[in-house]
Parts: C-alpha cells; structure tokens; sequence
C-alpha cells in the first residue's frame, strides 16, 4: 500500500537581525558637538591672547608712569616688606610685566653706577697712577653682588644677567689694572737691567784695565758682572727685552778687552810698536792678548791702527792751523815793523816774535826772511824803487795769481822788487788771503752747523775738519791743474772750492729731504699707498691734481674733504723742501 | 588687498569649502538612506513571497490527501485523512507566520538604517556648518591679533 502523502515543510526559519550602525550616526553627532567646541576654543584662545597682550600694555605703562626706585626697594628690604607689594605679583601677567619693567629700569639704574665707578678706575689707570687690582676687584665685586641681588629680588633672570653684564664690564678693567701694574713691575726691572747693562762696560773694562796676569780670576770675575747682569735681564721676563738685551751681553767681554789692550797701546809710540809687532801688551795684559782667538788679535791691532791713524790726522790738521796762526801772525809782526819805529822797543819786539815762529814754523816765516826785511826797513839803506815791478805784484795778487807770502817773496826776486817793496804790498796780500780763509771758514761752519761764539760738538768738529781737509785736497787738484793748463787765468781760491764743496754737499741733503717728502705723499696716494690714486707722484704734484684723482676715484663728500685734510700740509713741505734745494743753485 | 582682508577671504572660502564637503556628505547619505529603505521593503517582499508558497504547499498536501483517500474510497474527512490535512494545516500555517515576521523585520530594519543615514546627513551638515563658521572665526581672530595701523595714525 503506497504511503499517504505528507506536508512537506519548505524550510522557513527565521530571519537574521538586519546589521544596522548605530554607532557612526552617534559618532556623527559627537562630531557636530566636537566642531561646535573647537569653535569654542579658538574663541576662548582669541579672548585669552587679546586680555593677555592688553593686560602686558597696560602693566608697562603702569611701570613707566610708577617707576621704582634702588632706594625705595632698598627701604622696602630694609622694613621686611613682601616686594610683591611694590612690583607686583609675578605669578601674573600683569605683575610679571611690571617686574621685568621694574628689572630693567633698576638694572639700568645700577649700571650707571658701576659705570662711572669703573669709569674712575680706568681713568686712573690711563692716567699712569697705580691701582692695587685686587682692591678694585673686592670694590667692584661688591658693588656687582649688592646690585645684583637687588635686581634679583624683582627679577632672578634680570638679576643674573645684570651680574653676567657688570662682570664682563668689570673684568676689562680689573685686566687693564693687572696689566698695569704688571707692565710698572716690568718697567722698574727693565730700568734697572738698563742701568746694569749701561754700567757693564765700565765695570769689565775696570776688571781687565785691572788685571795682573791671572787670566782665570780676571775671567771670573767678568762672568760674575754678566751673570749679574744677565739675570737682572732674564728677570724682567719680556722676551723681546732678554732676546736684545742678551745679544748686547755677548759683545762685551770682547771689545773691553779690545778698549783695554788698545788703550795700553796708544800710551807710547814704543809701547804702540811693541803691541803691533810683538803683541806684547807689557807684563800684566800680554796673556789678554794671547787668550782672544786670531779674530780677536786682529780686532785688537785693527783698533790700535784706527786709533793711531786717527791721532796722527788730528796732529796733522792742529799743526797746519796752528801754522795758518802763525802765518797770520808773521804777518801782522812784518807790518808792527813797517810801522814802528827802525829797532826801537816795538820793532824788537816783533823781530823777537817773528823769530819765535820762524823757529817753531818755518813755513810761516824763515830767518833770512826776517834778515833781508830788517835789511830793507834799515832807514840808512837807499835803493831805487821798481815801481814796474811792484805793480805787477799788485795785479798779480788782485788778480789772485799771487797767493801766499812765498808766493810774493819768489814773485819779487823773479822781478827784482826790493824787500821794502814787497813788504809794502804783503798786506794786500794779507787781505786777500785773510778773505780767502774767511770765506772758507765760513762755508766750513756753515756746513758744521758751528754757531760763532759757541762750543762745536764733537761730530760738529769732526765735520769742520773733515770739510777743510776736502777743501784742500780739491784745492790742491785745482791748482795742479791750473798749473798743467798753462797757469791761464787766476789761480783758483780756496774759497771758490769750499762754495763749490758747500754747495755740493748741502743740495745732497736737500735733495735728500725733497725725496723723503715726496715719498710721504706716494706712500699716501701712489699706484700703491694707503689710498691707491691713478696719479704719478711728483716734486710738482698740486693739490688740485689730487683732489681730482680722488673725485676720479669715486671719492665726494666728507671723505674727499677727510683725504684732502693732510695734502694742502704735505703739499707745502714739498715746496718748501724744493725751495731750499733751489736757493742753492741762485 | 591688505594681509588682514586676504586672512578673512581665505577664512570665507574655508567656510564655504567645509560647508560644500559636509552638504556632498549629507546628500550621499540621504542617499543611502533612501536605499536601505528600499533594500528592506525589497527584503519584505521576499517574505511575503515565501509566505505565499508555504500556503500553496498547505493546498498541494490536502489536494493530494484528498484525491489519494478518495481513489481508495476512503473518506478523506475523516480518520488518517483527516489527521494528515490537519497536519499539513498546522505545519503550513506556522511556516507562514514565520515568514509574515520575516518579512516585518525586514520593513522595519530596512526603515531603521534609512532612518540612522538620515541622522548621519542632518549631523554631518550641522557640523560643516559649524567647521565653517569656526574657519571664519579663526581667521577674524587672527586677523584681530595681527592687528592694524591705528585709526588716528600719522
């Protein structure tokens, strides 16, 4: 039997739950709330920074219009007051502004103070007086903290940079003070290594002038005075000082002995010789001698040849003016007896004196000289005048052929001029002879820069002697070639020479200065000076070529007027400088 | 223009840029919503279907007692043919129910999704709204703090 049918279920079952977000439409939400806050906020920011930026300007003009005082503060301190009662409260806007105000105008306040007392120390210390610095340091540093913890109180910030300020302006001249009173100590020993090292020469020169054989204790003895002195040296710690100084020392030892076995020398002619041939310097200084090295012995005769050398030229030039003197002399004794009466007191006199000279200079004046002048002033002796030749001594003399008494005497006898004549016509010969050196003695002090009537210096002398030995030696020249050419024309002066020698020598250092001027103005505004200037610089540079090289060179205003300053000054020693160089040559 | 004029264009157009993106949002999720409404009823419908089909399956069953009982000339009202039309009655009808709840949850889920997209338009342009008042503001701030010459200037 087939199976009844049954329903058969199709399946139906429940349905799952849709999946709906809430969430995000809450999230949504928040986010409207989220936005409508943060609008919020940049209005509450807004507000803040605007109340905040108003409550600081105000908090500064309350400051500047209640300003405070150290003195009121230091009341405020000294009574045990809160000093928020005067600055404000700091934790504030407001009161933080007015501190800071308050800091600011105080530390200000105080630093004038520190100011002008560091103001007063380095016045005193440009002006050379001593300050102890480390008193000054204990002065400034309490003045500093005092000033310091006042700000502080307002303000710690303002307060530790009110210190770091004041100190670093006190340490300059807390270091100007170490620094002179360091560089005072170094001046004392300078000075005194000075006077050592001035007083060393003399000192080793007395130690070797002293010597008696003993070449090992005399040494000694010198290496105690350099070691002295050395250590005064070393002891001023200035290296440029002990590096110059030190060098000065080394030289010593050698040239004292050098003076002193030179000075032995030049006591005698004999002991001279002996020194130069032998090298013996007598029993006490010979082993100086032998000690110095061959370098040494050669310095040693060196100096005694300069020295002798040089003596011997100083005989010489005092022997020739004393004969000059005694030339002059001669003559003025020959025209007393022209003058005086034939062997009366006067005339004996003068005879005496003319023999005195003839005895000492010869050359002035010889004794058969004397005779035949006596022969022709003896009044009982007639002889016939020749007037041709008298005449034609005169024109020689004027014409300055003639210039000596020699010269006469020899021009008389080639003419046959009695005696009596030609001693009528010496003192022409006498002034122009007299002229002559006059104006050679005249060129000569005026080179010297000898003042009439003062003493000369030694290098004054040293020039004199030194122009009239030149003026002789061209003289000489001269003459040897007037006498080669035929003796045509006058005979050259001596004082023609010596012009020409002044001159020569004088527009060699007025050159010289015209140079040294010109090379100022170069060194200033040359291809290569401090201000380089398209201009070639020259002894006729003017002013306005100068000014208008710097307006070329983009110089105008206070700078072209600032450069200019200098050049009209430097422009005039120019001139002047040419101007002396040119005087020579009217 | 002065920096204080281009501040406040610049806030303006920020403004109105935020509050562009939250009304292209809003619409979106308008949208939406209008869809998942849509997706519900559509979702309904399949139940309503289903339930049809179970109440044909009720009639097939009995139909198909009926003619089997009465080619054996057994009545099919009563005894074992009466049993299983019950049977088929009871078991059809639960289906159905079933499927008429389906279907109702459906509306309803479908209406409360749309009804979420909906407050998420209405927030997301409140807060454009906001986010664009808030640009403008801002700016106007900063303009205020930069400040300006004074009036009575020299």
């Amino acid at each position: 039997m087939a199976e009844a049918p049954k329903y058969r279920p199709l399946g139906v079952s429940v349905a799952t739950m849709p999946a709906i977000n809430y969430a995000a439409a809450g999230q949504a939400q928040a986010r409207v709330y989220d936005q409508l806050n943060r609008g919020l906020d940049t209005m509450f920011r807004f507000a803040t920074e605007k109340a905040t930026a108003q409550a600081k300007i105000e908090a500064a003009q309350f400051a500047f219009e209640n300003p405070v005082t150290a003195e009121q503060l230091e009341i405020a301190v000294a009574e045990g007051r809160d000093i928020s009662e005067i600055v404000g409260d700091q934790t504030t806007v407001f009161g933080g502004v007015t501190a800071a105000s308050y800091a600011t105008q105080l530390s200000t306040e105080l630093n004038k103070e520190l100011t002008k007392k560091i103001s007063a120390y380095d016045a005193q210390i440009a002006a050379g007086l001593f300050v102890d610095p480390d008193a000054m340091q204990k002065d400034l540093t309490a003045m500093i903290a005092g000033h310091g913890d006042l700000v502080a109180q307002i303000d710690p910030s303002a307060g530790l940079k009110y210190n770091a300020s004041a100190n670093a302006s006190a340490s300059v001249v807390y270091k100007a003070a170490l620094e002179h009173k360091l560089k005072m100590g170094q001046a004392v020993l300078k000075d005194g290594a000075n006077a050592m090292m001035d007083a060393l020469p003399n000192a080793v020169k007395s130690i070797f002038s002293s010597h008696k054989g003993d070449y090992v204790a005399t040494m000694g003895l010198v290496a105690n005075e350099i070691s002295k002195t050395d250590d005064a040296i070393i002891a001023t710690g200035d290296y440029a000082f002990i590096q110059s100084g030190r060098e000065s020392l080394r030289d010593v030892v050698e040239q004292e002995q050098i003076n002193v076995l030179t000075d032995i020398a030049m006591k005698s002619d004999e002991a001279m010789s002996a020194a130069l041939t032998m090298g013996n310097f007598g029993s006490d200084h010979t082993d100086l001698f032998l000690n110095l090295d061959d370098d040494g012995k050669a310095k040693v005769r060196e100096a005694i040849r300069t020295r002798r050398d040089a003596k011997i030229n100083d005989d010489k030039v005092t022997r020739t003016l004393k004969s000059e003197q005694a030339k002059k002399d001669a003559h003025s004794l020959m025209v007393v007896m022209q003058d005086s009466e034939y062997q009366g007191n006067e005339y004996n006199e003068a005879v005496d004196g003319l023999q005195r000279i003839a005895m000492a200079y010869p050359d002035a004046v010889t004794p058969s000289m004397i005779t035949s002048l006596d022969n022709a002033l003896d009044p009982t002796k007639t002889e016939t005048p020749n007037y041709v030749g008298e005449f034609e001594i005169r024109r020689r003399i004027l014409a300055g052929e003639l210039q000596t008494s020699k010269d006469v005497r020899n021009a008389a006898i080639e003419l046959n001029v009695s005696a009596k004549q030609m001693i009528q016509v010496l003192p022409l010969l006498r002034t122009e002879e007299k002229e002559d050196e006059s104006r050679v003695e005249k060129s000569a002090r005026s080179y010297s820069k000898i003042v009439p009537g003062s003493d000369p210096t030694r290098d004054q002398s040293a020039a004199y002697y030194n122009f009239v030995r030149q003026v002789d030696q061209r003289h000489e020249t001269a003459v040897a070639e007037w006498q080669a050419g035929g003796e045509v024309g006058p005979r050259p002066l001596r004082s023609s020479v010596s012009k020409g020698l002044e001159l020569e020598l004088r527009q060699s250092v007025e050159q010289t200065n015209l140079d040294r001027e010109v090379a100022f103005l170069t060194q200033r505004f040359g291809p290569d000076g401090t201000t380089p200037l398209n201009i070639t610089i020259t002894e006729y540079t003017t002013e306005a070529e100068i000014r208008q090289a710097l307006i070329d060179a983009g110089y105008e205003g206070n700078k072209l007027d600032d450069l200019m300053r200098p050049v009209a000054g430097m422009i005039y020693k120019i001139k002047e400088a040419r101007n002396k160089r040119d005087a020579l040559n009217d | 223009m002065s920096a204080g004029g281009a501040l406040l264009a610049i806030g303006g157009l920020q403004a109105f840029a935020s509050y562009q993106a939250a009304r292209a949002q809003a619409k979106g999720l308008a949208a939406q919503s209008t869809m998942a409404r849509l997706q519900g009823q559509q979702e309904a419908l399949k139940y309503k279907q289903q339930g049809v089909a179970v109440l044909d399956n009720i009639l097939r069953t009995k139909a198909a007692v009926n003619a089997r009982k009465s080619a054996g000339n057994v009545d099919p009202f009563s005894g074992s043919g009466l049993s299983l039309m019950n049977f088929a009655q009871a078991t059809g009808t639960r289906e159905y129910a079933m499927a008429e709840n389906n279907a109702l949850i459906a509306l309803r889920g479908g209406e409360m999704q749309a009804g979420m997209y909906m407050t998420q338009a209405t927030a997301t342009m409140r807060a454009g709204l906001l986010q664009g008042l808030g640009a403008f503001g801002q700016a106007y701030a900063t303009k205020s703090l930069i400040g300006n010459q004074p009036i009575l200037g020299a």
